[in-house]
């Protein structure tokens, strides 16, 4: 059914985001590069 | 569904572009690490944002693989994770030197100043949605208002993001910044303002108003002279902008396609009187005109070729696209087997009554219809109460191999699914048009 997939689509989406800002936010802190 | 899943993987690389960009460009920083976060909400939150008007605008390439109900229910969720992510972003920058200053000191740059007016605005923008959703505002008045504050929301967060974000230094991000913000408000001013004009030039005209049931009509319109019917697949949509007598409303709203695109002289929709505009669709006379932008939607049986044995469920007006189905199936003397279970308060409101027992009187499709009233008369000899566990049961028999097209009020369809599910009905057996987009 549709919406299920879409909700389970966004909520990938919306961690996929977040952890990427996350990551990026770490990697500076941490001046890992 | 390759197509569908290519273009969710595009719009991640894209929302996900400036925060490499940024990492490129500075991989270090002396802030902390929530105050780094918080810059990488506002990136996110920014491309999120500069997306809604593309996913909102109707664009028959990005809605095809999923169809636009989703495609809006995904606006409308993305809009609530850009808010929280914009709500945060000053909050996390207070951990920074600055402190708290950024948010309630007055001292500020402009741009900033600017940040603090858009998440205002942001916020003004979620209010009336939830008005909107409770049924308190005029759907016009709130598309206006959505018109509004959609675009100066875009404005200020693109000037103060691109004079003040501190990851805007570098010429990639600039121009991705410019290029983001430039299709965002060309997309805004070709929907709101060239479409309509365009579509204008060639209305439909209506040809035929028809009662149907109580409080429900029929309007025919056929093509502009010189020009094909749209194409279109049984169970579709269509946005309508009647333009009739000078009292009478000009709105554009949406309405299921409830005739076959076998018939290629007109197209139809059953319109039922529940709201200030559908109260005067009775007024519409042949000779009217309208524009028409169409077809939308993925609620069709044609999409599904393996499922040989349906189980139609419709209550009330959320029949039509069924109704499309149902005639395309008899016009193609479909050999498709259909159970329809159709909820209606009173044998008056059932719509298309007898065209659906000819239907079912005939050898193809092999249709079965069973009513169901909530409010069934004396001498009702049908079901009555409401469609439930039991009737499904006794009616459908077997749900292995079953396939369901759900549609009508959102309490009777997510009844429905929820009785399915605990009877193991698999999700992709299951199919439902979201009949409003405010939901």
């Amino acid at each position: 059914m549709r919406i299920t997939k879409l909700k389970n689509v966004t909520a990938l989406m919306i961690i996929i985001f977040v952890l990427s800002a996350v990551i990026l936010a770490l990697i500076r802190y941490l001046k890992i590069v | 569904m390759l197509g569908g899943f290519l273009r969710i993987v595009l719009y991640i690389v894209i929302v996900l572009l400036p925060l490499f960009l940024a990492a490129l460009y500075k991989p270090k920083t002396d802030n902390g690490f929530l105050y780094e976060v918080g810059r990488g909400f506002a990136l996110i939150s920014f491309m999120v944002l500069n997306f809604q008007p593309l996913l909102a605008s109707r664009f028959k390439w990005i809605e095809r693989p999923f169809g636009l109900d989703i495609v809006i229910r995904h606006h409308k969720y993305m809009a609530v994770f850009a808010t929280f992510l914009l709500i945060c972003h000053p909050l996390l920058l207070s951990t920074g030197k600055k402190g708290f200053s950024i948010i309630i000191g007055t001292g500020v740059p402009w741009p900033v100043w600017l940040g603090k007016i858009a998440i205002v605005v942001l916020l003004a923008n979620m209010f009336f949605n939830f008005v909107n959703i409770k049924g308190r505002l005029k759907f016009e008045v709130w598309r206006n208002i959505h018109d509004l504050l959609g675009p100066l929301l875009l404005v200020l967060i693109f000037v103060h993001s691109f004079f003040q974000g501190g990851d805007l230094k570098n010429r990639q991000l600039e121009l991705l910044w410019s290029l983001m913000f430039g299709v965002a408000v060309s997309v805004f001013i070709y929907h709101r303002l060239i479409r309509p004009r365009l579509l204008k030039k060639h209305p439909y005209m209506v040809i035929e108003v028809a009662r149907e049931a109580k409080g429900v009509w029929t309007v025919k319109l056929a093509p502009p002279e010189g020009f094909r019917r749209y194409d279109y697949l049984p169970g579709q949509f269509q946005f309508l902008t009647f333009f009739r007598a000078k009292d009478l409303p000009v709105e554009e709203h949406h309405w299921t396609i409830s005739c076959s695109p076998t018939e290629d002289r007109y197209v139809s929709s059953t319109i039922k009187e529940v709201g200030d505009f559908t109260s005067t669709i009775g007024k519409t006379k042949p000779g009217d005109t309208a524009s028409v932008h169409a077809p939308f939607g993925r609620f069709s049986y044609v999409l599904h070729p393996e499922e040989r044995d349906l189980v139609f469920i419709a209550g009330g007006i959320g029949m039509t696209p069924l109704m499309s189905m149902l005639r395309h199936m008899r016009e193609m003397q479909s050999e498709i087997h259909v159970l329809l279970l159709y909820a209606n308060k009173t044998e008056e409101d059932i719509v298309f009554r007898r065209e659906l027992h000819e239907i079912a009187a005939g050898i193809r499709p092999r249709l079965k219809i069973i009513h169901v009233l909530s409010e069934a008369g004396v001498g009702w000899q049908g079901e009555s109460g409401f469609i439930d566990s039991g009737k499904i049961e006794r009616y459908c028999g077997t749900l292995a191999g079953k396939a369901f097209y759900l549609c009508g009020p959102e309490g009777l369809v997510d009844g429905i699914i929820r009785i399915l599910r605990t009877k193991g009905v698999r999700d992709n057996r299951i199919h439902r048009e979201i009949f409003s987009f405010v939901q």
